[in-house]
């Protein structure tokens, strides 16, 4: 009954935890390892799935938590270009190839720049599609800061690519 | 018509008013090739909440943590539970450990029919019934040879036995496990 829950509703959310825990770390072994901690973890505490309001939302939870507790334990060194990879692809232009590249890499840098819940928030709502309810869940924050910092979030990033676009217009 | 409509939900969205589903329709709008020259900008945010979402674990993730937790050998496949028989029908394989341990003590304990009245059976002899009883080497030979011919007829029947008793064992195992 447990590894069945395990497997169909715990496991599933590997990709999406992942995503999380790079958000935080930008290291992709350091988030996988995060996860397979997280994941073990879950499956010694089965007993106590029942009492759990969501499993989906403390998983979530656990492994915010131990990205955290990871990166209170080292000195955070962002990734930025490393990261960079080509989703441009679409343009014909290489005018706008390149602006897109640049934009992109704006993008990029921008949100890792980000205070640390507004990139939470922003990482699940717009790459996760979370509701507010279940952002306010997981992130443990009222609806309100969780609009907030949405706001906020998004408005640093319109601010930088419109920036950035301008500059490359002149 | 649409360009006002897009300009609105952006309008929505940059305050954070917009809904999940209202934000699908601008992820769909902006996967469109051609767009507003003043809104490619956008498009290059939508394509990278796109391509952020399709990041993931290694492939062998499942394989690692099922082994991490000691269930790596009861998952097969995309998420359906394989468990074993002795699992799946506890009572049943416990009959049949029983039933191999009579069978076996059963085979052990049969006398042989070849054996004499009389002369000790194989699980009789022991080192302190062993002694010298060949003085000119030829004839010591000939004797092996004799005992080692009768040993290997035995154990020819003894494979016979066995195939026949495992025959029924699994039979009997078909039905349980059939029942």
């Amino acid at each position: 009954m447990s590894l069945s829950i395990f497997t169909q509703r715990i496991l599933p959310l590997k990709d999406q935890l992942f995503r999380l825990a790079f958000r935080l770390l930008r290291d992709v072994q350091e988030a996988e390892d995060i996860i397979q901690d997280v994941m073990v973890k879950i499956w010694t505490k089965r007993d106590e799935w029942g009492q759990w309001q969501s499993l989906e939302a403390y998983c979530m939870t656990a492994t915010r938590n131990s990205c955290l507790d990871r990166m209170r334990r080292r000195r955070l060194v962002p990734v930025g270009e490393e990261r960079a990879r080509d989703i441009t692809s679409n343009e014909q232009d290489p005018y706008e190839k390149m602006m897109g590249k640049e934009i992109l890499s704006q993008i990029r840098k921008c949100m890792d720049e980000l205070p640390e819940n507004q990139q939470l928030v922003m990482q699940l709502r717009e790459i996760e599609g979370f509701s507010y309810n279940e952002i306010a869940e997981v992130l443990d924050m009222s609806m309100e800061q969780v609009k907030i910092n949405l706001f906020r979030g998004r408005n640093a990033i319109k601010r930088s690519i419109t920036k950035e676009e301008s500059s490359w217009k002149k | 018509m649409e360009k006002i409509r897009i300009a609105g939900l952006l309008e929505k969205y940059w305050q954070a008013e917009t809904t999940v589903d209202e934000e699908k329709v601008l992820a769909a709008y902006f996967r469109q090739p051609v767009i507003p020259p003043e809104w490619e900008a956008y498009r290059q945010l939508f394509t990278y909440y796109e391509a952020e979402s399709r990041l993931g674990v290694g492939e062998d993730f499942d394989k690692k943590v099922l082994q991490r937790i000691g269930m790596s050998e009861t998952v097969a496949g995309s998420g359906t539970v394989m468990r074993p028989l002795i699992r799946r029908a506890p009572w049943w394989a416990a009959a049949a450990v029983i039933l191999l341990s009579l069978g076996a003590a059963l085979l052990m304990d049969r006398p042989n029919p070849h054996d004499r009245p009389g002369t000790p059976s194989s699980t009789e002899i022991s080192a302190t019934t062993i002694k010298d009883t060949y003085d000119d080497p030829q004839e010591a030979l000939a004797a092996i040879r004799k005992a080692l011919f009768k040993a290997s007829s035995k154990i020819n029947q003894g494979k016979t036995i066995t195939k026949k008793e495992m025959g029924r064992m699994k039979d009997s195992w078909q039905m349980a496990v059939n029942y």
